[in-house]
């Protein structure tokens, strides 16, 4: 299967503008880098030139916004074009989006909303993937979302329809383990239960950050330090899965680099200790 | 018409659209193969990777890459005045109509007190022991000590071949000066003949005139630093974006850039990358200022305010003779002298 011989890039940060001017002085901690492809469309020169800056001292990993791959309406061939050239210039190992909708009749909403886990909407999945596809010369892996809300009369739970997923498209995983955790925790199911119904030869990357609780919810923030929940979820999809690459994913109340590092570390630390043991 | 019989050859004789064609794609065939010439400079260092980021950025490799030595003495000027070990001071001159003129001069109490200089600012602090103008260091004789001191940048910039080589670049210079002559030649020797035989419409062959050497300047430029030289410069100047204007990091007290100076201060960091125009409105803007009216005194190569940074200055070896073709900065023996490039604005008076 082709997601097993993608290379490992090992343990990185989702680029954001304001960590630029640190993130050299760190960088033999930062292995790779997760790149907003969304903020390099029709992008200033000043823009690109940092693009370019990146891609001279980091592998990069494109991780688009609102391509809408869950829109039934179908993909916005604009946005297609433009993210397709953002993968083309930068060479990445693989890309990566979201399993969402962000868009309905040429609205955007703004936000990535949960489908509903039907049969309907993975057809929707699969021909806006195989479209998508068509575009990409590397690996597609994609995303789980925070559900704030479940629709009702499901066919499926969220393993299941992850399952379906890939049974259905040659896509690799991109599990954001903050979701799984706040998923579960919101919803009331085991995460490990529903680690081990995932199909885990076709995760390939892991996003990780911290959340926090409000009104007895938990909250997918990503503004906070990564919580020892996750830190132990975490460990749990080491333990059953071979990931190429793990991307702290920090958008608000960005510390300072020496802060980041320090979870990068552990999570470098995590990752070779899980390989040592399979090997 | 005795005159107009002299110009009965081709090109005399070509009506004036026809003409305008043909020297179109002359014009067109030879600026492409002066942009190959340039492209082509030094192809052995382009094809080589792109030089990586350092985890610890030295601003005075960053200046000497991007002007030369004296924009290496200009962000040593800055540290020291940053730190107050050189500062500003004013004198009254003339007897009739006063002016002020602002001096610098070293504070021997700061130098006393024992903060460890680089060789490069203890030649500034023996310079300005004496209240002397900014611009004094750029002068001919300070130059050629001051050139000894940058032996290590200079070594950096080969190894890594960052800069042209002088003989390449002259070689292209040659050619641009052929181009330049040929193209203004035959442009002026077709206006004479279409004025002796009372054409005069000869609006668009004026223009073209005036463009052929703008063209060249632009292409010509470019030519100090390789394409991996100005790769890397490109990439210092991106990471380094937040001191861009000092102002703005001095008002919003961004503490995250330290990190990017590592030992060196932010304002030495920001003339390194950027030139003095990022010191513009900062605390350090007197030695904007300076520099600045250096610049129009003794008109050295470039503008203080500017962006890209190719610019003036120097040097893998030898004197510097600044000068491209149809421009360049004439400066004889120094370089850019008086302070001439910051901001990393002039392109092309390269050195030798």
């Amino acid at each position: 299967m082709v997601f097993d011989d993608l290379t490992r890039l090992g343990v990185g940060l989702g680029f954001r503008e304001p960590m630029l001017s640190e993130l050299f002085a760190y960088r033999s901690s930062i292995d790779f880098l997760e790149i907003t492809a969304d903020h390099y469309f029709d992008a200033l020169p000043m823009k690109m030139a940092e693009l370019e800056l990146l891609q001279r001292n980091f592998p990069l990993i494109p991780h688009g916004l609102a391509m809408s791959l869950g829109s039934a309406e179908g993909l916005d061939d604009q946005y297609v074009k433009a993210y397709t050239g953002i993968v083309q210039r930068v060479k990445p190992a693989w890309c990566s989006e979201h399993i969402a909708f962000t868009r309905s009749e040429g609205i955007d909403v703004g936000h990535l909303l949960p489908l509903p886990k039907t049969d309907a909407s993975l057809r929707v999945l699969h021909n806006n993937i195989s479209k998508l596809q068509d575009h990409l010369q590397v690996p597609l892996i994609l995303e789980n979302i925070t559900e704030m809300f479940r629709y009702p009369d499901e066919k499926y739970d969220g393993a299941d329809f992850l399952c379906k997923l890939c049974e259905q498209n040659e896509v690799g995983l991109l599990l954001d383990v903050t979701n799984l955790f706040i998923n579960a925790a919101n919803q009331g199911w085991d995460p490990i239960e529903h680690l081990r119904r995932l199909p885990t030869d076709r995760i390939v990357q892991l996003h990780f950050v911290g959340g926090y609780v409000e009104d007895g919810q938990w909250v997918d923030s990503h503004s906070l330090a990564t919580n020892e929940e996750i830190w132990d979820l975490m460990q749990s999809v080491f333990q059953v899965t071979d990931v190429k690459g793990c991307i702290l994913e920090r958008d608000e109340h960005i510390p300072s680099m020496a802060e980041l590092v320090t979870e990068l570390d552990r999570a470098r630390g995590l990752l070779a200790s899980s390989q040592q043991l399979s090997s | 018409m005795v005159i107009a019989q002299w110009f009965s050859d081709p090109i005399g004789s070509m009506s004036g659209p026809t003409f305008l064609i043909f020297y179109t794609i002359l014009f067109v065939v030879g600026m492409i193969a002066l942009r190959r010439r340039v492209k082509s400079l030094n192809a052995e260092a382009n094809a080589r990777p792109s030089l990586r980021m350092p985890e610890k950025l030295d601003p005075y490799k960053v200046a000497f890459l991007r002007g030369g030595d004296s924009e290496v003495l200009r962000a040593g000027m800055v540290d020291l005045v940053d730190r107050g070990v050189i500062t500003k001071t004013e004198i009254t001159q003339g007897k009739f109509v006063k002016t002020k003129l602002t001096q610098w001069v070293c504070d021997p109490e700061k130098v006393a007190r024992g903060v460890r200089f680089s060789a490069i600012q203890k030649y500034l602090i023996e310079h300005f022991e004496t209240a002397k103008d900014a611009a004094s260091v750029f002068e001919a004789e300070s130059m050629l000590k001051a050139k000894e001191l940058m032996g290590g940048y200079r070594e950096w910039v080969q190894e890594e071949q960052l800069l042209n080589d002088h003989s390449d670049r002259a070689g292209v210079r040659s050619m641009a000066w052929m181009l330049f002559l040929g193209l203004e030649g035959l442009g002026l020797y077709k206006l004479i003949a279409a004025i002796a035989t009372r054409h005069f419409n000869v609006m668009f062959l004026l223009g073209y005139m005036a463009l052929i050497p703008i063209v060249i300047l632009v292409i010509m430029s470019r030519t100090r630093l390789t394409e991996r030289g100005k790769r890397f410069l490109s990439d210092v100047q991106s990471a380094c974006r937040p001191v861009k204007i000092l102002k703005a990091v001095e008002l919003h007290r961004r503490s995250e850039v330290n990190v990017l100076a590592s030992d060196s201060t932010l304002p030495l960091l920001a003339m390194g990358v950027f030139g003095v125009a990022a010191l513009q409105g900062s605390s350090l803007d007197p030695m904007y200022r300076s520099y600045q009216k250096s610049v129009a005194n003794t008109g050295g190569c470039g503008a203080v305010s500017g962006g890209c940074g190719s610019g003036c200055g120097a040097s893998i070896s030898g004197t510097a003779s600044c000068g491209s073709a149809g421009g360049g900065c004439g400066g004889a023996g120094a370089g850019c002298g008086g302070g001439g490039c910051g901001g990393g604005g002039c392109g092309g008076c390269g050195g030798s």
